[in-house]
């Protein structure tokens, strides 16, 4: 698993991933954020994490057992 | 073509701020198109639902709704070339290397199940020594600031370009315009022989040439016109890349895929550019409808059978399904269904004759009740080359690579052979045409 530091908005959807998740479910997460701070963490995310998806499309991080 | 739609009632601003992962629910619910002046945390307006209807479609393009068909067949027949332009409104502003930020675009979320926000309503244009010039409709799903994947899963030139590059291990440079005119935007949507030039058609649409400019960073003619260019690479990364789900064409909910991914090098756009959004389905299969109708009239004529009128129906996405009038000579009505049944998407057909108005569903309902026995005027062919995005095919059972077979009917709602026409005689209110209902109400 990356160890790249991520930055807090980009943190608290790395946390949402530990389980399969729509994408929409994290706009609906971070709605105290803006959409487009939402676009920017997700690009830091797909850049410093490998994102896994299931069949459904949901999102989701695979941890290091 | 906006300030036109928004003179005929067919487009609506709205001065509210707006998220952008509203923008969808909002002009799925609306009835006019919706330009979206206010978006929260953007500078850039979002424009959407302009091909909703058939009558957007007409106000879009300036055409009668009647004559959409017949005249994007004169359009293709008489493609015009493009001209080359130095003076490109889409190339006012420019950014490129680090500083270009996709998250800057107001690229919204558009369906509940989608994998990202799409770019749903963009051009793209890519080009091959032996080939020629290509413009398709492609969705591209953000990434990152600078990386989209694009969806080439399917048989599509674009993806036979891209194979080429792929083979090779090159990248291929690819711009993608968004916010074309309706004519560029139509052109690029149909179906051309890969050695026609998108372009010329939209010329031929338009009776006039495209005005294309070339590209800053990569050798590739964008319509001059457009409000946004994206300009990059096609990394040779093949159908590696996760892409979708994504609202399809046909109304459902698509599958997660893997595609190429599309890197941007830069990004040009006029000083107040407009950001398009294609909404699914309707927009996406009226951009097909005048050119299913015209295949349509075109396979009759063919056959000798004379239409009077021809509608690509929206429930059928503007061409699974077709409803056709005609002068009906005896057995026509079946020689009709069985040429429009050879079509390659066309599903369903409904043959009337020229005396009901195909544009009213209740006076082709009419029609099937009255002038159809099912055992004698439903024709149903089995076996034909089907589609996989249609579910009742059941494209899961299939093998990798087996195409899907699929049945089709017609039905006959024409008056019967030896019938004569006075048992249809319509009932008309006294002296209707003396009397003027406006004197009274």
């Amino acid at each position: 698993m990356s160890t790249v530091p991520l930055s807090p908005l980009a943190a608290r959807i790395e946390a949402l991933l530990d389980a399969p998740t729509y994408f929409y479910q994290v706009i609906e997460s971070l709605s105290d954020q803006s959409y487009r701070k939402i676009l920017v963490a997700w690009s830091e995310l797909r850049s410093g994490r490998e994102l896994d998806r299931d069949e459904l499309g949901r999102y989701w991080i695979r941890r290091a057992s | 073509m906006l300030a036109r739609m928004e003179r005929e009632g067919q487009l609506r601003t709205v001065n509210k701020q707006i998220k952008p992962q509203h923008v969808a629910a909002v002009i799925n619910k609306a009835p006019q198109a919706l330009l979206f002046n206010q978006v929260e945390d953007y500078d850039i307006p979002i424009v959407g639902g302009l091909y909703w209807t058939r009558s957007r479609v007409a106000s879009a393009l300036g055409w009668p709704e009647s004559e959409l068909g017949g005249r994007f067949a004169l359009g293709v027949a008489r493609p015009v070339p493009a001209v080359l332009v130095d003076d490109a409104p889409c190339q006012e502003n420019m950014v490129q290397g680090d500083d270009v930020d996709l998250s800057a675009l107001p690229i919204p979320f558009l369906h509940q199940k989608d994998g990202g926000p799409y770019i749903s309503g963009g051009v793209a244009f890519a080009d091959d020594p032996e080939l020629g010039p290509n413009a398709g409709c492609y969705r591209l799903m953000y990434r990152t600031r600078n990386e989209m994947t694009i969806d080439l899963f399917t048989a599509s030139d674009l993806r036979r370009y891209y194979t080429r590059y792929y083979e090779r291990g090159e990248s291929m440079p690819l711009a993608v315009a968004i916010g074309v005119h309706a004519f560029e935007h139509m052109a690029a949507a149909y179906k051309a022989p890969t050695d026609v030039d998108e372009m010329e058609i939209a010329g031929g649409l338009r009776g006039a040439p495209t005005r294309l400019a070339r590209c800053k960073t990569v050798p590739l003619r964008v319509p001059a016109d457009a409000e946004i260019v994206l300009e990059g690479e096609l990394l040779p990364n093949g159908w590696t890349a996760d892409e979708g789900p994504f609202g399809e064409f046909a109304g459902m909910q698509g599958d997660l895929k893997h595609n190429p991914i599309f890197r941007v090098s830069a990004i040009t756009y006029r000083s107040r550019p407009i950001f398009y959004s294609l909404q699914m389905p309707w927009e996406n299969d009226w951009l097909n409808g005048p050119a299913t109708e015209a295949a349509c009239a075109r396979i009759l004529s063919l056959i000798g059978v004379q239409a009077t009128a021809i509608r690509a129906t929206e429930g059928g996405c503007c061409g699974w399904s077709v409803v056709v009038a005609i002068k009906k000579r005896a057995g026509e009505g079946k020689n009709a269904i069985s040429a429009l049944l050879s079509l390659p998407v066309v599903k369903q057909v409904i043959v009337t004759d020229d005396d009901i108005d195909i544009g009213n569903p209740d006076e082709v309902e009419w029609a099937v009740t009255f002038r159809c026995q099912a055992d004698k005027d439903v024709v149903v062919l089995s076996g034909l080359k089907g589609k996989h995005v249609d579910p009742s095919v059941r494209p899961w059972d299939l093998k990798p690579g087996e195409l899907p077979t699929t049945a089709k009917f017609g039905i006959d709602a024409t008056i019967p052979e030896g019938i004569p026409a006075f048992r249809y005689e319509r009932i008309v209110p006294a002296f209707a045409d003396s009397v003027a209902p406006r004197d009274y109400l």
